[in-house]
């Protein structure tokens, strides 16, 4: 696999092509996200504007890191419904239990990792010893979460030290939140694409049979890709709440949903098997940039969701229909 | 002789499943009679019915939808839509009842087939097409009535869901039964029923042998679409008046129903026999919590750590074998 990869580097024509035929979804999605920029900066003077770009880049951090934990699960062939009760449990948790002490912050930000690492493998345990789908599986323990997050804080209340709050997305003149999305993204690209760990969920994702065959462990690598993903999640929890400051139980719930989303429309496929680290990246900014639109043209937030939908449709159609050329 | 020792073992295998949901269904309600004495009277029957009934209803398009291998995440939008234009549509005048009926069923129809075409025309995973339209369909319920839905039921659409019939029988039970009854013997013993147990185990064996993927996934969708909207119009006569809140989560407590009911969420096996007995075991389990005055939040845990240990034990079965 790694000779393939330096073969594709040589930028001759037919390499090109070839990447191209390999990674066309990828490619789509750029696409559409560059089209989708070029539309924003015609329609709109603030578009461009730094505080706009900010705001876009810190407001959309939270959903880009919960959808590379849902692509592990995805690549590896299922589902995790669970990604949006690890937030709303991560939360909960963060909000209950840190006080103004530097050292709590520490200790509370890794036990929410913990959290989160704890749901995945659960999760995972459920799908390889309980051998049920991960669908389901994952269905019922955020049913399970969801519900001790609501046990645990019945009502929006409470606030986050708001010194962590600013640091984590404005810390350093907004360089901390612009590295931590670089730093991720570089981490979980060498994670799937530089690992043997990586490439067994390829190959999991791909048959899990063949897989099984060549030796991979099938059950241990679905069990850590779990876990990874929990991790991933209370990542990606610990800064939604930093950036909305205050306590929710309800705050994951709209994850669930989109993360799968901008996972599949990045160029995973719901087989497995496929991921694109890299396409993740434009199908979040797709998402924030039409929302951030529809905000900047005032469009009331019901045609939102309509218009969304109808965006999301087309585009998936629009890749449908070009991959199977 | 072997051959006919080989069916029977077959059979068994098919039945047990469903004979293990109406056993957890009857010691539930075993349970919520041990529990709260004398709980099963004909008015509790009669409410528990009526609530499975709404659940049922759904579940009958869910049923379908999985067992083709597909998944359905639009109908609790279709459902609030449904609800929100019968409200409208109706605003208590009992000569619009069927009007709205004709018309929520119409616009379910427009909602299935694009589902449906979305899921074979373009292959997008039925998950992510339905999400889409689901989304859609709920901004333009909001759409529809800027966020305040107007109009009520009309007296004759009360009398439908909330009227008792026969003592334990509401109207939308008497429904339920006859639509399940329907998709029983579809399922068993029709050239469309058969042609979703095939496609839901192999679509493109399926294909080769000449079943007509692209109509049955079509009429699944649209099937799909429009039980959630009789459903929506229903609820409108149970409660009286439109909620934007109204039909929030049905998709997920149907699919646990259905999966439950041992029908498998991979497609091709399973059928709505059990699925009746799954719905039960929803409703029979929100009752008994509320009986034991819980709150919301230990009914949500209760009911995923159900589901855990239902398919625990369904699988654990299945791998001994």
């Amino acid at each position: 696999m790694n000779k393939e990869m330096s073969k594709d580097k040589l930028l001759s024509k037919h390499n090109l092509r070839l990447l191209y035929k390999r990674k066309s979804e990828v490619v789509i999605v750029y696409v559409i996200f560059f089209a989708l920029i070029l539309f924003a900066s015609l329609s709109s003077d603030v578009f461009w504007g730094t505080r706009n770009l900010r705001n876009l880049l810190i407001s959309n951090i939270g959903l880009l890191l919960i959808t590379y934990a849902q692509l592990i699960v995805i690549t590896l062939g299922g589902v995790d419904l669970s990604v949006g009760s690890i937030i709303s449990m991560v939360n909960v948790a963060a909000v209950t239990l840190m006080t103004d002490s530097v050292g709590s912050w520490i200790l509370i930000s890794i036990l929410c990792l913990i959290i989160g690492v704890g749901i995945g493998i659960i999760n995972g345990l459920l799908v390889v010893k309980g051998n049920i789908q991960s669908i389901i599986a994952t269905l019922a323990t955020q049913t399970i979460f969801a519900g001790t997050a609501l046990l645990i804080m019945s009502s929006p209340k409470g606030t986050l030290p708001s010194e962590l709050c600013q640091f984590f997305t404005r810390g350093w003149g907004y360089l901390f939140p612009f590295l931590l999305v670089i730093v991720m993204t570089v981490l979980i690209w060498i994670l799937m694409f530089r690992t043997n760990f990586g490439r067994a969920i390829f190959a999991v994702g791909g048959s899990e049979q063949a897989a099984e065959c060549s030796g991979i462990r099938v059950g241990r690598t679905k069990i850590m890709a779990f876990a990874v993903s929990g991790l991933i999640s209370a990542v990606a929890a610990l800064y939604i709440s930093f950036y909305s400051t205050s306590g929710n139980p309800l705050i994951g719930e709209s994850y669930t949903q989109r993360s799968i989303t901008t996972a599949v429309v990045a160029g995973a496929t719901l087989v497995g098997g496929k991921s694109s680290v890299i396409g993740c990246f434009a199908a979040v900014g797709i998402m924030g940039i039409i929302n951030n639109l529809l905000n900047l043209m005032h469009v009331s937030s019901y045609y939102q969701f309509v218009i969304q939908g109808v965006i999301l449709i087309l585009a998936l159609a629009f890749s449908a229909i070009r991959s199977r050329k | 002789m072997e051959k006919e020792q080989d069916l029977r073992q077959l059979k068994l295998q098919k039945i047990l499943p469903v004979v293990f949901v109406y056993a957890v269904m009857i010691l539930l309600a075993v349970i919520i009679n041990c529990v709260s004495t004398g709980f099963l009277t004909v008015d509790h029957i009669y409410s528990i019915l009526k609530q499975a009934a709404f659940l049922g209803i759904v579940c009958v398009g869910q049923s379908l939808v999985i067992l083709t291998g597909g998944i359905d995440l639009s109908l609790e939008y279709t459902l609030l839509f449904s609800n929100v234009l019968a409200a409208a549509i109706i605003s208590g005048q009992n000569e619009n009842t069927f009007t709205a009926l004709a018309a929520v069923i119409g616009v379910a129809v427009l909602i299935g087939l694009l589902n449906g075409c979305g899921v074979y025309f373009l292959k997008i995973p039925a998950m992510i097409m339905t999400l889409s339209t689901g989304t859609a369909v709920y901004g333009l319920a909001y759409i529809y009535c800027n966020g305040a839905p107007g109009g009520f039921t009309s007296d004759i659409l009360n009398q439908l869901s909330n009227g008792r019939f026969g003592g334990i029988f509401s109207g939308v039970t008497i429904v339920w039964i006859i639509l399940a009854a329907a998709v029983i013997v579809i399922l068993r013993s029709t050239v469309l029923g058969r042609s979703i147990y095939a496609i839901g185990t192999n679509r493109d064996s399926a294909d080769y042998s000449g079943i007509q993927v692209r109509n049955v996934t079509l009429i699944v969708y649209i099937i799909a679409s429009v039980m959630a909207a009789i459903t929506g119009y229903f609820l409108l006569g149970y409660t009286g008046t439109s909620y934007m809140s109204t039909g929030s989560g049905y998709n997920m407590d149907s699919i646990a129903a259905v999966v439950i009911g041992g029908t498998s969420i991979a497609g091709g096996s399973g059928g709505y026999v059990g699925t009746i007995a799954g719905v039960c075991i929803m409703v029979l389990i929100n009752s008994l919590l509320t009986i034991l005055h819980m709150p919301e939040a230990v009914k949500q845990i209760v009911q995923g750590l159900l589901i855990a240990v239902l398919l625990l034990v369904v699988s654990g079965r299945k791998k001994e074998r």
